[in-house]
């Protein structure tokens, strides 16, 4: 049985909905409430010791690492070809999820946590990872660069890395119906799931009609399985909060 | 040199030494066996973002693969590719669990190799960059693409890393190495019975820790992580790869011989 738990509808777990529907699998979609901190949990550290909200359960194999679970999909059902099999799209699709799960990505994580949480619940957030004996600290070029630069540099920063982004995106897609090669591919499911949320951070979601950006995420949205992950994530009522970040 | 110079079938890789990011591509193409052009791109003279270096990747990172005219910067990755399209012993498993635990590996060390690189550049790198002005520094840093990096380059460059930044980086580093150390305890390798690209990914970023990090490579504390250390620096590849070092890559040899690695056990 495959199992997917998830506690937000935020583009980790939508990008797995997406695929699971796209590959045609039966799943069970799982919440996890993590306002409670459900994924602190004994029962939830037993799927994922880091406590990472996001976990694909195939059968007992347990992957917290959605990118990467994502990969996995993609490769065990070689047919569907949501990864191509031409080495060079092969890696042009790992790079550009890794380029835009890291910046693109990053900018949206952050604004999506400032804009849907309000600062007691941020502040109760923190207080309670404080209190986690094995919290998990922020170190290397990542707190390099977080300790000189003051919250508000911050956003500003993760709003320009989200307008460079969506640009990166617009470049990759003006003489292209996907984003990589001739085939809709894994990167189209990660990209349009980091790029639906953009209407709750605040930005417009593309550019205006008739733009090969906005033809795109037209294209992509109106797949059946898109549709359905949107259903599914609806109806077990994920969707509301963003997934609170790992480093506070 | 342009891209289109180098669209034949060769690769050619712009890198730094056989170091971290930098060697991932090197060590990979060595064990391979994949005859290919090094362009050595001096990161301690701030080449990589340079106008000729930037014009190959805008976003002046390294390493850089430029293959029949196509351009991959993402290290990783380049490495999957690496395997894929040249002959020789495959380095990846097929089964795509295995796979999956192969990319959990190299995505853990390359977090912690994050953390290793401020070590670094406090004790090694950082030194040989002050000895520029603090106004040819500033112009070269200038010349960095983003402003993330260019912020964390001037803390580097002036030795501005706090200690609870340095003690943080050292605890990432000591908790990968144990997690390494019982990752390797199974079969000796970190995925499957054999070596994979992870082990070499790793071996990249780790290779000096018994002459760097001492504390945290006692035979007696990590006694897998050594013996793997001392199985790959015993590769003809592995030699070969040090053998291309000019700068902080040299240190494998000196590693290489404190583990009782010598020539001796070469194969040719």
């Amino acid at each position: 049985m495959i199992r997917l738990i998830a506690g937000s509808g935020e583009a980790a777990a939508f990008g797995l909905v997406f695929a699971l529907e796209e590959l045609g699998a039966p799943f069970v979609l799982e919440p996890i409430d993590l306002r409670r901190f459900v994924q602190w949990s004994p029962q939830h550290r037993a799927l994922s010791t880091d406590g990472n909200p996001v976990v694909l359960d195939m059968d007992g194999q347990t992957m917290d690492r959605p990118l990467l679970a994502l990969l996995y999909l993609a490769e065990t059902k070689p047919e569907s070809r949501l990864l191509p099999d031409d080495p060079t799209h092969r890696y042009a699709v790992q790079a550009t999820i890794a380029q835009f799960d890291h910046a693109l990505g990053g900018g949206i994580r952050y604004l999506g946590w400032l804009a849907t949480v309000t600062q007691r619940q941020r502040d109760d957030y923190a207080a309670r990872l404080n209190m986690r004996n094995d919290r998990p600290v922020l170190a290397g070029w990542s707190a390099v660069w977080r300790d000189a630069v003051s919250e508000e540099q911050r956003a500003d920063d993760a709003r320009a890395k989200v307008r460079h982004g969506i640009e990166q995106v617009a470049a990759l897609l003006s003489n292209r119906r996907w984003l990589i090669g001739d085939e809709f591919t894994v990167a189209d499911i990660a990209t349009f799931a980091l790029l639906r949320q953009l209407p709750r951070i605040g930005f417009d979601l593309v550019e205006p009609d008739g733009s090969a950006l906005s033809a795109w995420f037209q294209r992509v949205g109106g797949r059946p399985s898109a549709q359905l992950a949107s259903a599914r994530i609806a109806e077990v009522g994920l969707g509301d909060v963003f997934d609170p970040p790992i480093y506070v | 040199m342009t891209i289109d110079s180098q669209s034949a079938d060769k690769p050619h890789v712009h890198t730094w030494d056989p170091n971290s990011n930098s060697g991932k591509p090197l060590f990979v193409l060595m064990e391979k066996g994949v005859d290919f052009e090094y362009h050595y791109v001096d990161i301690i003279q701030f080449e990589h973002h340079a106008p000729e270096y930037l014009a190959i990747n805008p976003a002046g990172t390294v390493p850089t693969l430029v293959h029949r005219g196509r351009t991959l910067t993402e290290s990783t990755p380049m490495c999957e590719y690496i395997d894929a399209v040249f002959p020789g012993q495959s380095l990846s498993p097929s089964d795509p669990s295995l796979r999956y635990a192969m990319r959990l590996w190299c995505q853990r060390t390359d977090i912690a190799a994050e953390s290793l690189s401020v070590i670094g550049w406090h004790t090694s790198i950082g030194p040989m960059v002050r000895s520029k002005t603090p106004e040819e520094m500033e112009r070269l840093i200038a010349r960095i693409p983003t402003e993330e990096r260019r912020i964390s380059w001037r803390h580097a460059s002036q030795q501005s890393f706090t200690e609870e930044q340095l003690a943080q980086a050292r605890i990432k580093v000591g908790s990968y190495l144990r997690d390494l150390d019982r990752g390797l305890q199974k079969t000796g390798w970190l995925v499957g019975n054999r070596i994979s690209l992870v082990d070499l990914i790793a071996f990249a970023n780790f290779y000096s820790q018994p002459l760097s990090n001492p504390d945290a490579c006692r035979e007696e504390d990590v006694p897998h992580f050594i013996d793997w250390l001392r199985r790959i620096y015993a590769r003809p590849a592995t030699r070969r790869t040090f053998a291309l070092a000019r700068s902080l890559g040299r240190r494998g040899l000196e590693v290489s011989r404190m583990l009782g690695v010598g020539a001796e056990s070469v194969r040719p």
